[in-house]
């Protein structure tokens, strides 16, 4: 009995020991790899992975925070004086169209953190030891692709956040701070300085010029040669560079295989980009939300209508001019597909309905077009009307106008076209795709009360930022509310 | 052997043997290890197996018998050699059981700061999770419900937040396992509970763990505290049966008034008469045009609508709880079914529970016993949408008195508000959360030697979650054709735990001593499918969509492996010591910093136990002093938080890689040093108890989302910088006013805390641009621009420009912010009266706030004076009007901005005192349940939340609302945020309870 309860009590020990043994040794258990992401230097280590990486980039470009939306509504919202109103409920874009933004606004602060976000990518792509990984086209490519977003991004954003590029001037006015190396640990991410407008144009022309020259002439739907071109073309332009801007603007358009879309709204909402697409966002179901459409969009399924154009502007359009069209038979149900004018009577059940809509951004889930060879001529035309004598590519200002006038079933004028007439084309043609405040600016123009310099049309350095980099200065409306 | 000890302490001189058997009155089953001691000498023992005891004592003196859990017992040494005892349970004194960490321990005994929370009666109190049946009624543990929604996160706060980034929630161990806690549910809605899963009926006790001496056991995951939850257990004897059942209604506590359709029309044509120009508002459109455009046709046709009523619903509950339990000498088992069904406030928010428990202890041999504790639960829920969405049903309450709920043309829902009518969602939308859970635990002990036994538990916890999401064609944003989202998590949550304990008395010496190993896992997969385009409205599966539009999965473990041991050691029932450490590894850190050690030591003096207090004895019963000092651990950060991440992207079928995360590669343990110093005293035998506690807290090497300037293509790292600190006193009180036939006994408890945010090694944080991360001031304050009232000469809203300057402008931009008030409150606490008297009994519980502010972040839309269509507030009546007047609602103008920016007008008291809880019940004479072969019939009425004293303008002081894709970072620090979000109901209750 005795021996018996000896055994039993053995058992059990022996039975403990090993339990303890064996759990004591499971260190192991605690090395658990991620499963649904990689590290860097996974993701920086294969050919294949870092082209994936580029495709990353062009996802950060198309946020809405920038590209995808947010710089087509700063310049849309500040430029208006009473074509666009809007008719929502945020304060952010009630700030801008007011043209008094706090520093706080979350719009601004989300662009910044988003174009940096993409700058750093691009920077991390541009890395020697990254690029020697790719064959060598590969890696032209790749680092054309790279140079072309950062280049892009640089020049958008001194645009909105610089005072005005003065042609001829020092531009010696801060710009924004211009970061070339990427930030691969905690101890590289340091507080920097704003350059001045003059070096984050140089920089931004370097990059473009160099993307320019090692891009191929297609490439999917990825940056080309010509996108490059294109770009530089609409800096040139900003900076007052007619001679170059009209070069560029005619390299697309001459060496190019671009096309303009049979009629004006054809050119928007489509599923693939049209063959008038120099550089569009790509969009399909999976993809984020279009702010564009949200904001501008009244239908079923897409949009708040919150940006409403006034009768005003469309009452500036010829009658038989597809460009200020109205659609006044819409109903409820219709979505972008029922749209066959330029602008529509919003029926989109969120927020605002009944008011004029544009068409230009009529679904969540197409692409974006931010670059458009119907641009490419008319800064071919501006350009050349500007820099008499020069004569860049085989049209007059006059024809080139009226190639776009003629698509939208324009009448055409007897020419020579005026200054007047090429910059009302711009506007009729590219309104709301962002071009406008900067328009202004270039042309010195008022914008209601404000001179075209004002502070206050400026974006001010966002909160979060001045308080995380004491480097930084911010811009000075923003502090004397001069 | 087992008699050596005796011998070791046999003194001389005329000693007389005494034996006898302890045994336990509830179930006459022997008291296994009772304590045995001589009364001023060094003389003890315990008793064995059988509860049988032997002892030698001079005749005249006393012996005592002590037993956790029991009365303790004395017996004067006379001419009987036989004594034996009987043990009565002891609820609620000094010689309370109290689960601790890896076993459990005499309340008279502890050493650290352990609450037991009274569990009596929580049964009945009709709320969705335990913590809120709780509020109130601990000291030092602030709960807050974040809304009146079923089923969601409630905050619980030991002590104050201990962390900036990382996880402030405290651990719950449910019968040994940690469970999971945190929200699953789609981050696009409020958090919901996991906690509110646990059927409270089945609940025996819980356990609070407030310091480091008691906390340290469980380590890495202490800091926030320990919330220990047991469930019941049957005990020997015939089988119980006991039957619950509760019925209620329930109402919103409280309403906010709202313009009616006069004031409204009054208000806005001012408002709008205020920036017209010859006629014309803005210079653009007559009024009629603008009324028309925004508001819509309706404006004129004399409507007067009350849209809050439209966003409730009339609340109900049924719940009903039968359970069993008994056993035999070796078998005992517990079981229960519950089923709760309850109906919230909210239109569309609904919740039914069903839960099914076995709980089984068998002694197998007399050294082997092992249980089984299992739980199945199901928990369905209607939820709606969260607080800043257009659908979400008190967001109605923006739309204007002048437009009606159906349109009168088509009989349907208006569509033509000015806002989305929300009602729509809930007409034609799916929101269904179901989520499936078992738990399950076995443990076996093993008695190896008479005081050593091993133990080993292995838990489960399974939970499984499924949402539904249809939103029809008519709905906000889903048009043409409908959109639905299916979503799934499952955790899989497993512990393994293996023990010894050594329990060993040497005559007035008595060690404890634990140590062992602890493994959990905890395995999360999930999926997210969204797809739009459904033929009709009647399809809401996604095997009915034409396309996809966002999928996803994951899958994530974690970690821990920890080694713990603790010592307590007590002298003579008067000296107790404890000191314990674990060592703990986490999968969450690198390889250098994964192992962090978090040692403990506490000490007990029961002073009242010296001779030199015999004096004051009738007075003063009992007084301890108690002080611990120890580390804990935080690690509640998201997993691979250390690593540099890519992540897969899709960029429109494209598939891409995107950075997600900075390396971090040095990130380790968060650390918390508490010290604690406590004072447990009775007064009048113990008619007046009480505790009193002070704290003080430091968290070093904070795990910190650290802010870095976005120019690096980041926004932020998880660092180990920074320190903060809390530190405050605490006490309860508890007095038996009146014993007897008529019963009132009085319980009191009051914290005091203050957090400080020493070091954050950086710029300020903030989620919001609101609640902030400040050195020098408490988490989460509020640091905005101070509001200055208005221009009494042209209605302008005024701000300060600067802290502590006189100076205003009316210019925003211009007015620099300043903290204006934290959303901590100074103190809290709850106080409770219990009456009985001739089978009726009387609870009344009232909990209480002050000194925290809430910020109304709807304010800018509801409170706007008539800054745009938004009904407003009825206050905003009161705007400037003319030159002169004196207001702090300036004048009206429609779209101009004027005071609407984010500033202190938005910003309240949240103090407030709120009747919790008012229970009344009868329970039927003895003599009248036996005829009906009943043991118990009680019947009971009762009321929550009858009543909220609060100078807070919105629905309801007890408020957050922490936003959507939220991190832990900014739930931590957005508190005291209010945006639509739904007061707590008021629900009264009738039920009844049977046992037999």
């Amino acid at each position: 009995m005795i021996m018996k309860n000896m055994i039993n009590k053995y058992k059990i020990g022996l039975l403990i020991v090993p339990v303890i043994v064996m759990l004591f040794s499971c260190t192991e258990k605690l090395e658990i790899k991620p499963k649904q992401s990689i590290d860097a230097e996974m993701a920086l280590s294969t050919p294949e992975n870092i082209k994936t990486t580029l495709v990353g980039a062009y996802l950060q470009a198309s946020s809405s925070s920038i590209f995808g939306s947010t710089f087509n509504e700063y310049s849309e919202l500040y430029a208006s004086t009473g074509d666009l109103r809007f008719m929502g409920t945020y304060q952010q874009p009630r700030e801008f169209i007011n043209k008094e933004a706090s520093t706080t606004n979350s719009y601004v602060a989300s662009s910044w953190i988003q174009a940096y976000q993409l700058i750093n990518t691009c920077n991390t792509l541009l890395q020697d030891d990254v690029l020697s990984i790719l064959d060598a086209g590969d890696a032209e490519t790749v680092k054309g692709e790279a140079l072309f977003l950062r280049g892009w991004t640089i020049f958008e954003m001194t645009r909105f956040f610089g005072l005005p590029y003065e042609p001829g001037q020092a531009n010696s006015q801060p710009g924004i701070p211009i970061v070339l190396t990427p930030t691969l640990d905690v101890s590289d991410a340091v507080p920097v300085a704003r350059n001045t407008v003059a070096e984050c144009y140089t920089r931004a022309t370097e990059d473009l010029i160099m993307a320019r020259d090692l891009l191929p002439g297609e490439n999917d739907i990825y940056a080309t040669s010509f996108a490059a071109s294109a770009v530089l073309a609409r800096l040139y332009l900003q900076m007052g560079n007619y001679n170059a801007a009209a070069t560029e603007a005619n390299k697309v358009i001459q060496n190019g295989t671009f096309s303009l879309a049979s009629t004006p709204l054809k050119a928007f909402n489509n599923t693939e980009n049209s063959t008038e697409d120099i550089f569009a966002i790509q969009k399909n179901a999976t993809s984020e939300t279009s702010w564009l459409a949200v904001m501008y969009a009244s239908l079923s399924g897409a949009g708040r209508g919150d940006y409403e154009i006034q009768q005003v502007f469309l009452d500036r359009f010829s009658p038989s001019d597809l460009r200020g069209m109205y659609q006044s038979n819409t109903e409820s149900g219709y979505t972008i597909d029922q749209i066959t004018m330029m602008y529509y009577k919003g029926v989109g059940t969120i927020l605002n309905d009944g008011g004029i809509n544009t068409a230009k951004w009529g679904n969540y889930y197409r692409n974006i077009s931010l670059i458009r060879l119907a641009e490419m001529y008319l800064i071919r035309a501006e350009a050349n009307f500007e820099n008499p004598g020069a004569d860049i590519g085989p049209n007059s200002p006059t024809q080139d106008i009226n190639l776009i006038r003629g698509r939208a079933n324009a009448p055409l004028f007897a020419g020579p076209v005026t200054r007047t007439q090429i910059r009302d084309e711009r506007y009729f043609e590219l309104c709301w795709e962002g071009h406008r405040l900067h328009d202004l600016k270039r042309w010195k123009m008022n914008i209601g009360s404000d001179a075209y310099d004002a502070g206050n049309l400026i974006l001010p350095i966002p909160f979060r930022e001045m308080e995380v980099n004491d480097l930084l200065v911010q811009n000075e409306w923003y502090t004397s509310g001069k | 052997m087992v008699i050596s000890c005796i011998m070791v302490f046999s003194a001389f001189g005329q000693q007389k043997t005494i034996t006898g058997v302890i045994t336990d009155k509830s179930d006459g089953l022997p008291v296994i290890g009772a304590i045995v001691i001589v009364q001023g000498t060094s003389v003890g023992t315990a008793t064995d197996m059988n509860g049988r005891y032997t002892i030698s004592a001079e005749p005249g003196k006393t012996i005592v018998y002590r037993y956790i859990g029991m009365k303790t017992q004395e017996r004067v040494v006379g001419t009987d050699a036989v004594i034996d005892i009987q043990f009565e349970l002891d609820d609620v004194g000094l010689d309370e059981v109290i689960v601790v960490g890896y076993g459990s321990a005499i309340k008279r005994e502890l050493t650290g700061a352990i609450t037991k929370v009274e569990t009596k009666g929580i049964a009945e109190i009709p709320t969705a999770s335990f913590e809120s049946a709780i509020q109130g009624k601990t000291s030092g543990v602030f709960i807050e419900q974040a809304s009146g929604k079923l089923g969601e996160t409630v905050k619980m706060r030991i002590r104050g937040s201990s962390s900036v980034s990382a996880n402030n929630q405290p651990l719950y161990v449910v019968d040994g396992v940690p469970i999971t806690t945190e929200n699953l549910s789609n981050s696009s809605n409020q958090p919901t509970s996991p906690l509110a899963d646990l059927a409270m009926t089945d609940v025996e006790s819980i356990q609070i763990l407030k310091d480091a001496s008691a906390a340290a056991i469980y380590g890495s995951r202490a800091s926030n505290g320990v919330v220990i939850i047991q469930t019941k257990r049957g005990k020997s004897g015939a089988t119980k049966f006991d039957v619950q059942y509760t019925t209620g209604i329930s109402e919103p506590s409280r309403l906010v008034e709202w313009l009616n359709a006069d004031q409204y029309l009054e208000l806005f044509n001012e408002s709008m008469d205020n920036v017209s120009v010859d006629g014309l508002v803005w210079d653009w459109l007559p009024k009629e045009d603008i009324w028309e455009i925004y508001v819509g046709e309706t404006w004129d046709d004399g409507y007067d609508t009350d849209w809050q009523k439209e966003a409730f619903q009339k609340g109900s509950l049924n719940r009903i709880n039968v359970s069993a339990s008994g056993g035999s000498e070796n078998t005992r088992y517990y079981t229960g079914v519950s089923y709760d069904d309850t109906k919230g406030i909210l239109r569309g928010n609904n919740m039914n529970k069903m839960s099914a428990r076995l709980n089984l202890d068998q002694k197998a041999t007399e050294k082997l016993s092992f249980g089984v504790q299992m739980n199945v639960i199901r928990t369905e829920m209607e939820r709606v949408e969260n607080d800043n969405a257009f659908a979400t049903p008190l967001q109605l309450v923006a739309q204007s008195p002048l437009t009606p709920v159906y349109d009168p043309e088509t009989g349907e829902l208006n569509t033509n508000t000015i806002y989305y009518n929300g009602l729509i969602s809930l007409r034609d939308g799916i929101n269904n959360q179901t989520s499936f859970r078992s738990l399950a635990n076995l443990n076996a002990s093993y008695n190896i030697l008479k005081d050593l036994a091993f133990k080993s538990e292995f838990g489960t916890d399974i939970y499984d979650l499924r949402e539904k999401n249809f939103w029809g064609r008519e709905t906000i944003g889903a048009g043409p054709a409908g959109e639905a989202q299916n979503r799934s998590v499952r955790v899989i949550n497993y512990n393994w735990e293996n023990y010894l304990t050594y329990i060993k008395s040497f005559g007035i010496h008595h060690l404890n001593l634990v140590g062992g190993m602890s493994y959990q896992q905890s395995d999360m997969t999930g999926s997210d499918i969204q797809a739009k385009g459904f033929p009709t409205d009647d399809f809401t599966n996604i095997a009915n969509a034409a396309e996809a539009t966002s999928f996803s999965s994951w899958e994530n473990t974690t970690t821990y492996l920890s080694y713990f041991a603790r010592a307590s050691y007590k002298i003579n029932e008067k000296y107790f010591f404890t000191l314990s450490g674990r060592v703990d590894g986490s999968s969450r850190f690198g390889v250098d910093n994964r192992f962090g050690f978090f040692p403990a030591a506490s000490a007990g003096w029961i002073i009242t136990e010296e001779n030199f207090m015999a004096g004051v004895k009738n007075v003063l019963s009992y007084l301890k002093l108690r002080a611990s000092y120890g580390i804990t651990g935080n690690s509640g950060i998201p997993d691979y938080a250390h690593l540099a991440l890519y992540t897969g992207v899709n960029y429109a079928g494209r598939t891409g890689l995107e950075v997600v995360q900075l390396q971090s590669s040095e990130l380790g343990w968060e650390n918390t040093a508490q010290l604690d110093v406590g004072l447990d005293f009775g007064f009048f035998n113990n008619r007046l108890t009480g505790e009193f506690d002070y704290y003080q807290k430091t968290t070093t090497d904070l795990l910190l989302y650290r802010t870095l300037p976005s120019t690096s293509g980041f926004t932020g790292v998880w660092s180990n910088v920074g320190e903060l600190e809390n530190k405050g006193i605490e006490f309860s009180l508890h007095s038996n006013n009146f014993t007897g036939k008529f019963v009132w006994t009085t319980d009191f408890n009051m914290a005091f805390n203050k957090n400080t945010i020493i070091d954050i090694n950086g710029p300020e944080i903030t989620p919001n641009a609101i609640n902030y991360v400040i050195e020098g001031q408490p988490i989460g304050v509020f640091n905005i621009v101070k509001y200055a009232g208005v221009d009494p000469d042209n209605g302008d809203a005024l701000y300060f420009v600067e802290e502590g300057s006189d100076e205003t402008t009316n210019n925003f931009n211009l007015a620099s912010r300043q903290v204006v008030g934290s959303p901590n409150p100074d103190f809290s606490g709850g106080f409770n009266n219990y009456f009985e008297y001739a089978g009726f009994d009387f609870n009344v519980l009232i909990s209480f706030v002050y000194g925290n502010k809430v910020y109304n972040g709807g304010g800018v839309y509801q409170s706007a004076n008539g800054d745009w269509f938004d009904n407003q507030t009825i206050d905003q009546m009161n705007r400037w009007q003319n030159p002169g007047d004196i207001t702090d609602v300036p004048q009206a103008r429609l779209g101009d901005g004027n005071g609407t920016k984010v500033s202190s007008r938005y910003l309240y008291d949240g103090s407030y005192l709120r009747f919790r809880n008012l229970n009344l019940g009868y329970t039927l004479p003895g003599k009248l349940t036996s005829r009906i072969n009943m043991s118990s019939v009680r019947v009971y009425i009762g009321v929550q939340n009858l009543y909220t004293i609060t100078n807070y303008k919105g629905w309801d002081p007890e408020v957050n609302y922490t936003g959507t894709g939220r991190s832990t970072q900014n739930t931590n620090i957005i508190q005291g945020y209010d945006f639509y979000t739904a007061p707590q109901a008021r629900t009264y209750t009738l039920g009844i309870n049977l046992s037999f």
